[in-house]
């Protein structure tokens, strides 16, 4: 059953010999919305952190030069 | 002595990927087939820049290719030959760290597939091995080219080899490890989902990955038992795109990284408690034990009983691969943690219990080998043991003897008398139905199978250190 799903959406896969379970590979597909937000939002994230890390390095150098 | 060539012989764990399998070469070599149907994805491994990248990192073993001169049938396109381990050891001979690193590397590994256009086509336990401190992928044929959009093909594997197993450890005992031997393909989620403490539904991962997935394998039997359509359900599903991919993987890596054994059960003391020997007592055993193994010059030590590895490091720092044997997770955990900080990467720590040993599983009882169908090791350690199982567990010496004759070329074995100190608390709470246990009847039950070499005293008590030479093997 799980090796007819996976043939008829992706049909590169059916080499895979696991069966992947039609109960696990529906759930992917139900939280993949979810993981894909969560992911967007880490890597979103990581991106301010260093943005805002290269910022106070700036005005560190900045005050360091007027002091 | 030139000894005649074995035939091949296909490795009887290696049989449910049509894309290859493991064998043994005449040359009594490991190596590894690939089938045509799997030669484009081997050649993608290699070509992409993923192989390189893993084993340079030390996270995918290392193969050769060979000659298909060397193949084992007709369907081959490449031969590899990988760097076969020491000692194999399966999951639920792990500590609650091994598995975790374990789980670990797989999830670093499938993020590197990804990154290179690739996926892990299956993420099981049994894809890792242990060098020994060191744990190490090693299913070359793992790897698969990652399609937009696809799921997970391994999601559920890998839920139930690590993640499940890993959460029952953590949130009730690390005993529960042991039932990966009974499922040898992973802990159901639904049977970890109604094991775990109500507590885990507050951790995001374990809801998810467990509870949530749980769930729904348990309305889709239900659904499938009633005779429900579900084709409909399947073709609605969108799909699964790859930052989602990377999202779940993240997810799952969380999820285990949050993993820990709950740290009132690790009392140290009480393990280096060396407490029946004097300071001499340690000193005379350890340089025994060192002149003894100084003596066989061993490639690969088994210390039964090894505690907390004191000895196995001694085998160890001479040059020989030690696999410490433990029955106490605790012990395992603390040798694990000892010999990485004193960098002794030659011992593998493992749990098992000498009396109840793993035995051959899997199909035909032979997809994952017994203790004794790995050996015979070249020297056996069995310091301070004797006792606990002649006594501890009631096994006539001559069958202890026996045992060990099947396990090792050589044995280094302590005899514990009965008055001392260890052996009299095995007494304290029972009747002494013992009287066949003495130095005299010890040596006798062992002369059935070794041939006593060397012995020396224990300084400071009446224990007696023995080198003996295994006749039958």
């Amino acid at each position: 059953m799980a090796g007819g799903v996976m043939a008829l959406l992706w049909p590169s896969t059916a080499h895979a010999y696991l069966d992947g379970g039609t109960a696990a590979l529906l759930f992917q597909a139900l939280a993949a919305a979810l993981f894909g937000a969560l992911f967007a939002v880490k890597m979103f994230w990581a991106r301010i952190v260093s943005f805002f890390r290269s910022w106070t390095g700036r005005k560190a150098n900045e005050s360091s030069r007027d002091a | 002595m030139h000894e005649p060539e074995a035939p091949e012989s296909v490795n009887p764990a290696s049989f449910r990927d049509p894309g290859g399998f493991v064998y043994r070469g005449g040359d009594g070599l490991l190596y590894r087939q690939i089938n045509a149907v799997a030669a484009d994805e081997y050649r993608r491994l290699m070509d992409s820049g993923l192989y390189a990248e893993l084993t340079a990192t030390g996270l995918l073993v290392e193969h050769d290719e060979v000659s298909l001169d060397l193949r084992h049938s007709e369907s081959a396109a490449v031969v590899i030959r990988p760097r076969p381990l020491t000692f194999v050891s399966y999951p639920y001979e792990w500590s609650f760290s091994q598995l975790k690193e374990a789980a670990l590397l797989t999830l670093r590994i499938q993020e590197r597939a990804l990154h290179f256009g690739m996926c892990l086509k299956d993420a099981s336990a049994y894809n890792i091995g242990f060098e020994g401190t060191r744990p190490v992928f090693i299913d070359t044929l793992s790897f698969e080219s990652y399609v937009e959009g696809a799921p997970w093909v391994a999601y559920k594997q890998f839920c139930q080899h690590f993640l499940a197993p890993l959460a029952l450890c953590a949130y009730r005992d690390a005993r529960m490890n042991s039932l990966l031997q009974v499922h040898l393909d992973g802990i159901p989620v639904e049977l970890a989902a109604s094991l775990l403490p109500k507590r885990t539904w507050l951790r995001f991962g374990l809801l998810m990955h467990v509870h949530a997935l749980a769930a729904m394998q348990r309305r889709d039997a239900r659904r499938q038992a009633l005779g429900m359509d579900r084709s409909a359900r399947t073709k609605s599903t969108g799909t699964v795109s790859k930052n989602a991919l990377r999202g779940m993987i993240d997810s799952l890596q969380r999820a285990v990284a949050g993993l820990s054994y709950r740290k009132r059960d690790t009392e140290w003391s009480s393990y280096y408690a060396n407490n029946s020997y004097t300071d001499a007592g340690v000193e005379s055993k350890t340089r025994l034990t060192a002149e003894f193994l100084g003596r066989i010059r061993p490639r690969v030590v088994w210390d039964l009983g090894a505690n907390t590895g004191r000895y196995s490091r001694i085998a160890a720092g001479l040059g020989a691969y030690t696999v410490a044997l433990d029955r106490d997770w605790r012990c395992v955990e603390m040798t694990l943690e000892i010999a990485r900080q004193e960098d002794t990467g030659n011992v593998l720590p493992l749990c098992m219990d000498l009396t109840n040993p793993s035995p051959a599983i899997g199909w035909a009882h032979q997809e994952r080998v017994s203790l004794r169908e790995r050996g015979p090791a070249d020297a056996i350690l069995a310091l301070a043991l004797i006792h606990h199982i002649a006594i501890g567990n009631n096994v006539p010496l001559r069958q202890i003897a026996g045992y060990f004759a099947q396990l090792g070329r050589n044995l280094i074995i302590e005899f514990v008398p009965k008055n001392d100190v260890q052996t009299r608390r095995l007494l304290e709470s029972r009747k002494d139905i013992f009287a066949e246990y003495t130095r005299e009847r010890f040596e006798a039950a062992f002369a059935a199978h070794f041939r006593i070499v060397a012995s020396g005293p224990i300084a400071g008590s009446e224990r007696v250190l023995y080198l003996m030479e295994n006749l039958t093997l």
